[in-house]
């Protein structure tokens, strides 16, 4: 018999120790390797950015990389189909916004919140209402005193069309009998923005993180936010309801993974979420973006998603863009 | 360190020095390659750079947007595949120039124009941004409207003699690209075939590269015989005499550039098609552009790079981005909690500072570097065409999946790809659909816009004097060559 080389022994040695190391792996507690976090907006949008600052908060606390990719198209539906065909093992992920309850009324996708495991909303955006600081209106109740004694004459910026701001602007138009002309604006923040500066609008109905250094700085007055109570970071600002005018929506962005995931990666990810989303640190990030850190669990996020897909439905069908099957 | 003598010193600390090197390399190199854009790479860095501080974090970033704004011009010119969507127009006589073997030449004159047009727009950023922001704005729907009608009249110095019908029915198919999707006004699907792909439109990049490099190497192998050009490799520095020829064609071309960058909603390829057309219709010789001429290959250079510089005049003075870039450099300084706006030059002047030295900083980087790689980038085409070929053919194809992360894209690229080689063989130019791909959607968003904001009173359109003279000056272009042929031949018949 030959003698057995060194080189084999140390092959088979690796090799071994390689078998041992995925055995013990196999067993590790989640997370042992990289998550993937898919995005179905460009890299550079609001919600990419966004979910990049969670993503970086969840990768200190797991210690584990939490990388962001990013399938835009399809208004999101290209990411939620990865989502809901990825194996329910927790290193598949998404992050997304309130654009997963119109899916289904666009016809562009079957799917809901219900085919998939909502984990934590993290954060929520209240529109504002917002006029240049030049202009003649002072408060909210002038501006919509002048829009009655104007009808179809003043012009309102939101952003992209068919998008949450745009159906929530016919809405109001619809139910409180008002007429404005409504401009979308595809460049979104920017675009509106430079509209009311200019004065080729009279108001813009918009996320304060769309106007910020506008907002800050006072070249536009805030007239409104759509809530259900005032903004600490605005106390001054009525809502939409005080005023008399039915509009609350404010847009929850938050986590989500396929349905059936092991239950010690369930507990893991919902402890973590929940630990960064009431984070210091989180809360300034959304601060300094004039949103809000705001935590719902998955029994409260599922619960609050029934709802909103119901009155996203409604809103479709007001705005025209229900699609029948 | 608010002092500028403060700043300036931070600056040339070797540690801001080398960010904005490696921001300018490597921007080079992002550019140059078709399908990563310097959004796109600014964009993913915008989270790794959250932790850094954001004067170091603004040098990099502001390197890889000037860097890549210049590399795009390298593809245009050695292959003919822009690297960006601003560099369109910068293979229309650079092509030219490197298939007579001139390409280190070609890739002098760009860098060189890159330069004064980057440093022509930093100053006038430093001098007048409150002004010239202050003008852009005026730059509402109905004037930019104005200003996409006034872009597609090139196409008739474009296609000149006879060709006009050709280069007609070349736009419209760029326009029809862009009907697929979402209607901008109202949301609604269009062309979508319920094809949940569709939805988001067909993408300018996959079909970009489509259009100019499947298309190339389509032609190339169809050529019975690739004649192999050596490249000349002496003198990529252009002369004295050169400069001196070309400044003016670079100065007006950055006051375009300038001007576009300013006005939030235009952007680079507006910039490039506006500043060509205008030394096209102005030279003394026009029969000469499009067959490499110096001219025609500095003009959108210059126009380009001044672009960069008044990008950030609207998101300085009121944090509003001239640009896709602009708007993700205000998101990143965001995050550092700087807002970008009228309070930003009173609460941290630094920060302004440091994007005033940063920003000429990189061009002059941006110079050296492509001056000394240009002969490098010339050897490149000397490579044979069996290995140049398949390499092209697999970064477009990376470029157009990585442009959105799908498949999709890719066989958009084939499907145009294809389209553009059947129009070559029908002798429909390129170019002119391309225009329609870029000014397409932006003439429709705006007319229907400016629509919606005249509540369908046509007086409107006659209050904005911007709007009436852009609409003079197109009609006068289109139609002075025809009256100046038939006076022409007026006269002809006369004497004859």
């Amino acid at each position: 018999m030959k003698p057995i080389h060194l080189k084999t022994w140390l092959v088979a040695f690796v090799a071994a120790f390689s078998l041992l190391l995925s055995v013990v792996s196999a067993q590790a507690e989640y997370p042992d390797k990289p998550i993937s976090c898919l995005v179905g907006y460009g890299a550079g949008g609001g919600t990419d950015q966004d979910a990049r600052a969670f993503a970086e908060l969840m990768s200190k606390e797991l210690g584990q990389r939490v990388i962001i990719v990013n399938l835009p198209g399809a208004l999101t539906a290209n990411a939620v189909n990865e989502l809901v065909k990825a194996k329910p093992d927790g290193y598949t992920l998404l992050y997304t916004t309130s654009t997963i309850s119109m899916l289904k009324g666009q016809g562009i996708s079957d799917l809901t919140y219900a085919d998939m495991q909502p984990l934590c909303a993290a954060m929520r955006e209240n529109p504002i209402l917002v006029v240049n600081k030049t202009s003649p209106y002072a408060t909210a109740k002038d501006f919509f005193a002048a829009v009655k004694a104007n009808p179809g004459k003043l012009n309102m910026a939101v952003a992209a069309a068919g998008g949450t701001w745009h159906l929530g602007m016919i809405r109001l138009a619809k139910h409180n009998d008002m007429d404005f002309v409504i401009i979308p604006n595809s460049a979104g923040g920017s675009g509106m923005n430079a509209r009311l500066l200019s004065g080729n609008a009279d108001a813009a109905f918009l996320a304060p993180s769309e106007a910020l250094s506008q907002v800050k700085s006072g070249l536009f007055r805030v007239l409104a936010i759509s809530a259900t109570e005032r903004s600490s970071l605005m106390p001054d600002v009525p809502t939409f309801k005080e005023l008399g005018y039915d509009l609350d929506m404010s847009p929850v962005r938050g986590l989500y993974a396929p349905k059936g995931l092991p239950d010690d990666v369930m507990k893991k990810l919902i402890t973590v979420t929940k630990k960064i989303v009431l984070s210091k640190e989180w809360k300034e990030i959304k601060e300094n973006l004039l949103s809000q850190a705001y935590y719902l669990g998955p029994e409260d996020f599922t619960n609050h998603l029934k709802q909103e897909l119901v009155d996203y439905t409604k809103m479709l069908e007001e705005g025209g863009l229900l699609k029948k099957k | 360190m608010d002092s500028i003598l403060g700043v300036l010193w931070n600056c040339f600390q070797p540690g801001m020095l080398f960010m904005v090197f490696i921001g300018v390399a490597g921007g080079i190199i992002i550019g140059a390659i078709p399908g990563l854009t310097p959004a796109m790479a600014i964009a993913i860095m915008t989270s790794f750079t959250f932790s850094m501080d954001p004067h170091a974090a603004m040098a990099l970033m502001i390197g890889v947007f000037f860097g890549g704004i210049y590399g795009g011009g390298i593809g245009s010119i050695l292959v003919n595949i822009p690297g960006t969507p601003g560099a369109i127009m910068s293979g229309l006589d650079g092509h030219p120039m490197a298939k007579r073997g001139e390409a280190g030449q070609a890739i002098g004159i760009a860098t060189w124009s890159s330069f004064v047009g980057g440093v022509f727009g930093m100053l006038m950023l430093i001098l007048v941004a409150p002004l010239l922001s202050a003008f852009a704005l005026r730059f509402s729907s109905p004037e930019i409207f104005a200003l996409t009608i006034f872009g597609f009249s090139i196409v008739c110095s474009l296609c000149s003699r006879g060709g006009l019908a050709k280069g007609i029915v070349s736009v419209c198919l760029g326009i029809i690209t862009c009907m697929v999707g979402l209607d901008p006004v109202t949301g609604v699907e269009r062309f979508t075939f319920d094809l949940s792909d569709l939805t988001s439109g067909l993408q300018f990049v996959p079909v970009m590269i489509g259009l100019f490099g499947l298309t190339e190497i389509l032609k190339q192998i169809s050529l019975n015989e690739l004649n192999y050009v050596p490249q000349k490799l002496t003198k990529v520095i252009p002369s004295f005499s050169l400069m001196k020829r070309l400044l003016p064609t670079q100065l007006r071309s950055s006051i375009i550039g300038t001007l576009v960058g300013a006005m939030p909603g235009a952007g680079a390829s507006i910039a490039a098609f506006l500043s060509y057309d205008y030394e096209h219709r102005h030279s003394k010789t026009p029969e000469l552009f499009g067959k490499g001429h110096p001219e025609g290959l500095a003009a959108p250079q210059a126009a380009d790079n001044a672009m960069c510089g008044g990008a950030f005049m609207p998101m300085l003075t009121l944090g509003i981005p001239g640009d896709a870039v602009t708007a993700l450099l205000l998101g990143a300084l965001i995050l550092h909690n700087i807002q970008p706006g009228p309070m930003l030059m009173v609460e941290h002047p630094s920060m302004v500072y440091t994007i005033y030295i940063t920003g000429i900083m990189s061009d002059v980087f941006m110079c050296i570097l492509g001056l000394f790689a240009a002969n490098f980038f010339a050897r490149l085409i000397s490579v044979p065409y069996y290995f140049l070929f398949p390499i092209i053919m697999v970064m477009c194809v990376v470029g157009a999946f990585a442009s959105g992360n799908s498949m999709f894209h890719v066989y958009v690229l084939i499907g145009y790809g294809i389209l553009g080689f059947t129009m070559l063989k029908l002798g429909l130019p390129i170019l002119p659909m391309v225009l329609g791909v870029v000014l397409g959607p932006m003439m429709e968003e705006n007319l229907r816009t400016a629509i919606l904001m005249s509540h369908g009173e046509i007086g409107f359109w006659f209050t904005r004097p911007i709007t009436v003279a852009l609409f003079a000056i197109s009609l006068i272009s289109v139609a002075l060559p025809l009256v100046k042929r038939r006076l022409k031949c007026k006269t002809a018949a006369a004497s004859a």
